[in-house]
Parts: structure tokens; sequence; C-alpha cells
């Protein structure tokens, strides 16, 4: 028996999850090039200082829903 | 067409929300930016010139004349090496990613501007082995840590302890089709990593630090940004990234010799942006690593800690 067949204790310990591999926009923003920067569908405020969006998040959740930016 | 001269670049990922942080306090400030996103590349005409040290950007409306006069700062947002799992890509694909990666490596010719961060000091100071070894001669404690892939040897650490913390040594991430694995730090019994198998690739084990109050140093240049993260008003043990629910980060100020022990970190490792998880325990502050690309919009809410201000003055000159 090769000593890799087993499976690592990394791999055994992590946690799985499902993936699309698309990137969803954020709802209800559109990007806007020039000021890089995505902006409010309605009040064209800025993502970050827009009212009720989602929370950003840290790097660990975030690979949860497939925006950490390691794996690019 | 408009044209514009932008003194800031960044260089980014249209998914990268931390950025729009960012952009929103240049554009308050009337700042002249561009943010280069990855996804954007492809529908820009792009002329970099190495030797006039300029670059040319175009779109429908707008062309942005970068030259390294006009240059202040880079905000370096990019991976600095690619972490390919699994992911199904086409020839075309792989051939465009690898090229514009390294289109964007190249953009270190404009080294005369405030790089946050150099992909050069990024690229070395995301080694956890080199990371310990420095914040150790700094003179921070640091848990005894080994990283190997034999685990049935004698071995100081785990002779000497009855549970160790296993991590990897980079980010434990693999995909396969529709589904993906990620793997946290763990507390495990000495009988089970002696049982265990890990000659396919090594681990970090840790000596476990027991009651120990996690901490997040943000740190822009020589500016300073602490929490201390808790739940239901105690430290969390193992990974408390586990924990989704009643985290609270709290602003703290650490004493004076170890925000110096920070500042000299980044230093050494010639870094301007720096997110340093420490450990305190005991009265005692441990170093356990710096993440060069860390996270930190999720403060700017939590905790009210002005860091996109911070970068964005950085990224201007303000000071």
């Amino acid at each position: 028996m090769s000593r890799v067949e087993k499976k690592h204790i990394l791999l055994e310990k992590a946690i799985t999850y499902k993936v699309t591999g698309i990137r969803q926009d954020p709802e209800g923003f559109h990007y806007n090039l020039k000021l890089g920067a995505w902006l409010d569908n309605e009040s064209k405020q800025f993502y970050s200082l827009s009212y009720g969006r989602r929370p950003p998040q840290t790097k660990k959740e975030d690979i949860e829903t497939g925006e950490d930016q390691k794996g690019e | 067409m408009e044209q514009v001269i932008p003194k800031i670049l960044i260089l980014s990922s249209k998914f990268d929300l931390s950025c729009d942080f960012v952009t929103a306090r240049l554009s308050e400030q009337s700042a002249t930016y561009l943010r280069l996103n990855s996804e954007d590349l492809t529908e820009l005409d792009i002329v970099l010139d190495p030797i006039n040290e300029t670059l040319v950007i175009k779109n429908d409306s707008i062309q942005y004349l970068i030259d390294s006069s006009n240059l202040k700062s880079i905000y370096f947002r990019r991976p600095v090496y690619l972490r390919e799992y699994g992911v199904p890509f086409s020839i075309n694909e792989q051939h465009s990613r690898v090229q514009w990666a390294a289109f964007i490596r190249n953009l270190m010719l404009f080294d005369n501007c405030y790089w946050m961060n150099h992909p050069g000091a990024t690229y070395v100071a995301e080694h956890k082995a080199v990371q310990l070894k420095i914040a150790s001669k700094l003179g921070f404690n640091v848990p005894e840590t080994s990283i190997q892939n034999i685990v049935n040897v004698e071995s100081k650490l785990l002779d000497s302890q009855e549970r160790v913390i296993l991590k990897g040594l980079d980010t434990v991430l693999a995909r396969s089709e529709d589904k993906e694995v990620f793997g946290f730090t763990h507390l495990i019994s000495k009988s089970e990593i002696e049982s265990s198998n890990v000659y396919a690739a090594p681990v970090t084990l840790q000596k476990f630090i027991e009651n120990k109050i996690d901490i997040r140093v943000t740190v822009i240049d020589d500016e300073i940004f602490s929490v201390s993260i808790k739940k239901n008003g105690r430290g969390i043990d193992v990974d408390w990234r586990q924990h989704k629910e009643n985290i609270i980060f709290e602003q703290i100020i650490l004493p004076p010799n170890i925000n110096k022990i920070c500042l000299e970190l980044l230093d050494r490792l010639k870094l301007r942006f720096g997110a340093i998880d420490l450990a305190l325990s005991g009265g005692n502050y441990y170093f356990i690593e710096i993440n060069p690309t860390g996270e930190w919009a999720w403060l700017v809410d939590s905790s009210d800690l002005p860091i996109d201000k911070a970068i964005a003055n950085t990224l201007m000159g303000i000071k």
C-alpha cells in the first residue's frame, strides 16, 4: 500500500459545501466602471454606504459563498 | 473622448467588495483613481509601454493615461500566485488567466510609487514559517510549532502535549466539480494525530493556547486598529471563524510594546498593510499569523473602525 492512499487528516476534517462556480452580482446593485464601485440600483449610493446591504464577510465566511480571493 | 490621468491605481476584482469601501472614500475626496478589475481586462483596450513607463487603458468613453511621473500609489488586491484547484478551465481560459496574471504582476515596473502591498513583499509574507521565525526574532511569543509530514516519530511537541492544534501550511481548499472542501483550524488529540496519515501533505502542528482571547490587529502603514473577538463575553477556543452568531469585535488598545512589534513586523516584511492574528492568554500576547491580503471591511461595519478611510488617505498621501 502506498504511503499516500489513506485520506489526509486535513481533508477528513474539512467541511464540504456545494459551489456553482458562477459569481453573483450583489443583489440590487450594478457596477459602475468609472467610479470603480457597485452602486445601489435605486439610490445610486455606493455599496459600502448603502443602507440594508449584505454586510462584508470575513474571508473564511466568504469561502462558503464563493467570494474568497485566494483561489483566483 | 474624456481623458483621465489617475494618481491611484487599484488592481482588484469586481467582486472584491472591500475595494468598494476604498473607492467610495476616494470618490468622496475627489481623488483621481482607476480600479482595474481582472474581469474587465478583456473588455478594455490596454497598451503597456515598459520603456516609457506608461499604461493606456481605453473603454468606449474614457481614456486613462497612467505614467510613472503622475502615479502616486498602487493598491494591489490580486493574488500573488495562482492557486488552481480542480476548476476545469479550457485551453483558452487557462491561457488568458496565466497571461493576464503575468500582465498584472508586470505592473511592478511602476517602481517609483507607493505600493500597498508590493506583490514581492506579499509573496514572501504569505509563508507561515517565515512569519513565525521573524515574529519570534522580533520578540513576540510564538506557540511552539512543527511542520511535518510524519507523526509517529519522537517529537518534542507531541511528547509534551496531550492535544495540539492542527492546520494546513496554506489554505486548505480543494474543489471537485460542484463541491468544495475547506479546512479550519482543529484541536486534535495526540493519539488521533499519531494514528493519522499526513504523508501526502505536510501539516502544521502547534501548541494549544488555552483560555485565549483572539485579537485582530489591522495595520495600515503606521496606523493600528485592534479588536478583541469574543462570544458571550468570553474568548473562543480554537477557530472563532466557525462561530457565526453572537461574535463581538470590540475595539481595544494594545500595550505600546505589542504595537511596536506589530509595526516592526510589517517593516521587516516590507508590508504597508497587514492583518495580524494574536492570542492573549495568561497576560501574554502570542503571535499566530499575519495575512498580507487579509480582509478588513467587516471591521468597518462591526466595530466602526475607519480602516477604509485610513487606506484611502494613505493611497492619496494624506497623513
